[in-house]
């Protein structure tokens, strides 16, 4: 899987755990709290778990604030 | 020719029978007249007397549903005084209680089991350890421990991959799929979850993983169809055929209930250990949880919990010490102190029959009354258990792990029984016990050698009856 398709694939996992409004446009700049409350944030990441191999905990995924920072974090384990 | 003459004789005796029955219908008519005229002069000499009498030959359907009091026996009721009318009404006309009232002793028993199985919620239930997937944060403030017996056996895990997980290998048991998965569900097309299932809660979303009667049924028809039945991550019901070698049909048929029940046995000790039972019903509820957060729904917030650690091993630890103290220790007060006056004759006489009837209706009330309120004690103390936490928290899955469900699901269970004691027919044992009450006032009238006592005499007035104590 390249960096491209790992990014495209974590924004379809962000706008379908993270319930982000139709039409909206993801920026690196959003807090992802602003779109759910926590378990659906912990959700995402069992799904990144899931998808991208990588390890993840709850702890974790609550300190990825921005989608800024859970794009940095797929686009460092992806193989591209 | 024997034949006419038979029939000829036959002719003669019915002749002969029909006089006879004209002869006693003429008697009869007679002792009729007779005991009109009786009856008669009985009703002639009763209005000359001022006797009052009930006319007699009462049709059945016209039968009062009542008994008719005698006049005379009326009249002797009447005479008694005020206070003994109203001790007669209260000893033979109050309704017997359909539950026997708890005693001093009872209250002390109750009290003291429900404290009991109060602390051991709080100190051995307590929550379920933590998991990678439990939100540090969410226990901050929380002043309700990790329970010491849940701590303890949830330190004894096994591989997932263990000797009986592979001689016990089920379809269902599959997270990664051949099939491509697809994330939009098109209309006439099953919902199947992109990427798989995640590996660490496959068996919350997994049907056949369900240790109750329905994880059963669909995990038999699952192994038998070598098909996986469950849930996406959001609850959508998913189905999907698994490819590739599986044992035949008949193999199939044959130890479903046996690979059933195999593979659950070997997954409960593993680190995510299996979900409650019934987890399956609730994880296609996907109806809103009042003050979840985010319009989590039933289905999530079970998936949410078992993530956070509250497995099939939490949900035993629970049962057994808190509900197994209620029932244990109360079953066994109720056995040591009323099993001597609960024996009752056994021998299927008829007369008897209501006694026995009525003794276990008795006892089985009694003692559902004792465990009803001794749950109700143990399950306030969980509620307030949960309010703590959810108060120091304010963090909603943290309360919820608090929630020790097989106590409730025993406590709704004796609250049904108890409300079906509290709603029986008592008739029969106010019956009874007015029967025994008549039975001791004959032996204490009989008491003096068999000299008779009564225990109403007339006033020296003549104007009213009063009580003598024997």
């Amino acid at each position: 899987m390249n960096e491209q398709e790992a990014l495209g694939r974590l924004d379809r996992l962000i706008v379908e755990r993270l319930r982000v409004p139709k039409g909206h446009l993801l920026q690196d700049g959003d807090e992802v709290a602003s779109f759910a409350a926590d378990w659906r944030i912990v959700d995402l990441g069992i799904m990144v778990e899931a998808e991208f191999g990588i390890p993840m905990s709850a702890d974790k995924a609550l300190s990825l604030k921005t989608i800024g920072d859970w794009r940095s974090l797929v686009r460092a384990n992806s193989n591209g | 020719m024997n034949n006419d003459k038979d029939i000829g004789e036959e002719a003669r005796r019915i002749h002969e029978l029909s006089d006879e029955v004209g002869e006693l219908y003429e008697k009869q008519k007679e002792r009729l007249d007779r005991l009109d005229a009786a009856q008669e002069e009985i009703e002639k000499l009763a209005a000359e007397l001022g006797v009052d009498i009930d006319a007699p030959g009462i049709a059945l359907e016209e039968k009062p549903s009542r008994i008719v009091i005698p006049h005379d026996l009326a009249a002797a009721i009447g005479s008694l005084d005020e206070e003994t009318r109203s001790e007669l009404d209260r000893e033979f006309l109050s309704s017997a209680p359909a539950v026997p009232p708890l005693d001093d002793l009872d209250r002390f028993v109750v009290i003291s089991v429900g404290c009991l199985a109060a602390l051991s919620d709080f100190v051995l239930v307590g929550l379920p350890p933590p998991t990678k997937w439990t939100p540090s944060k969410s226990e901050e403030g929380g002043v309700v421990p990790v329970g010491l017996i849940s701590k303890l056996i949830k330190k004894w895990t096994v591989d997932s991959d263990n000797w009986l997980a592979r001689l016990c290998k089920v379809p269902y048991d599959r997270t990664v799929f051949d099939r491509p998965m697809v994330h939009d569900y098109p209309v006439g097309i099953p919902p199947q979850p992109a990427g798989g299932l995640p590996p660490h809660i496959h068996r919350v979303l997994t049907f056949g993983h369900d240790p109750s009667v329905f994880g059963f049924l669909v995990g038999m028809i699952d192994i038998i169809t070598w098909s996986l039945t469950g849930t996406d991550i959001d609850g959508h019901l998913i189905h999907i055929p698994i490819p590739g070698p599986k044992p035949d049909l008949r193999t199939r048929i044959c130890l479903a209930p046996l690979l059933w029940l195999g593979h659950l046995v070997s997954d409960v000790a593993t680190k995510q250990g299996i979900p409650i039972p019934g987890s399956s019903i609730f994880r296609l509820c996907r109806i809103p949880v009042p003050g979840a957060p985010d319009d989590a729904t039933l289905s999530d917030v079970t998936r949410k919990l078992y993530e956070q650690g509250y497995d099939f091993r939490q949900y035993v630890v629970g049962g057994v010490m808190v509900s197994g103290i209620v029932e244990g220790f109360i079953r066994l007060y109720d056995w040591m102190r009323f099993s001597d006056s609960d024996e009752v004759k056994r021998d299927g006489m008829r007369a008897q029959l209501a006694e026995n009837y009525v003794a276990d209706a008795r006892k089985n009330s009694r003692l559902a009354s004792r465990l009803f309120w001794t749950h109700a004690i143990a399950s306030g103390a969980n509620a307030g258990r949960i309010s703590i936490q959810a108060a120091t928290t304010e963090d909603f899955f943290s309360a919820a792990r608090n929630v020790n469900l097989a106590e409730w699901k025993i406590f709704g269970k004796r609250t049904v029984e108890y409300v079906g004691a509290l709603a029986r027919e008592t008739d029969l044992d106010q019956a009874l016990a007015n029967r025994q009450k008549l039975e001791e006032r004959w032996n204490a009238l009989l008491f003096d050698g068999g000299s008779a006592q009564v225990l109403y005499l007339e006033s020296p007035s003549g104007s009213h009856f009063e009580k003598v104590n024997l």
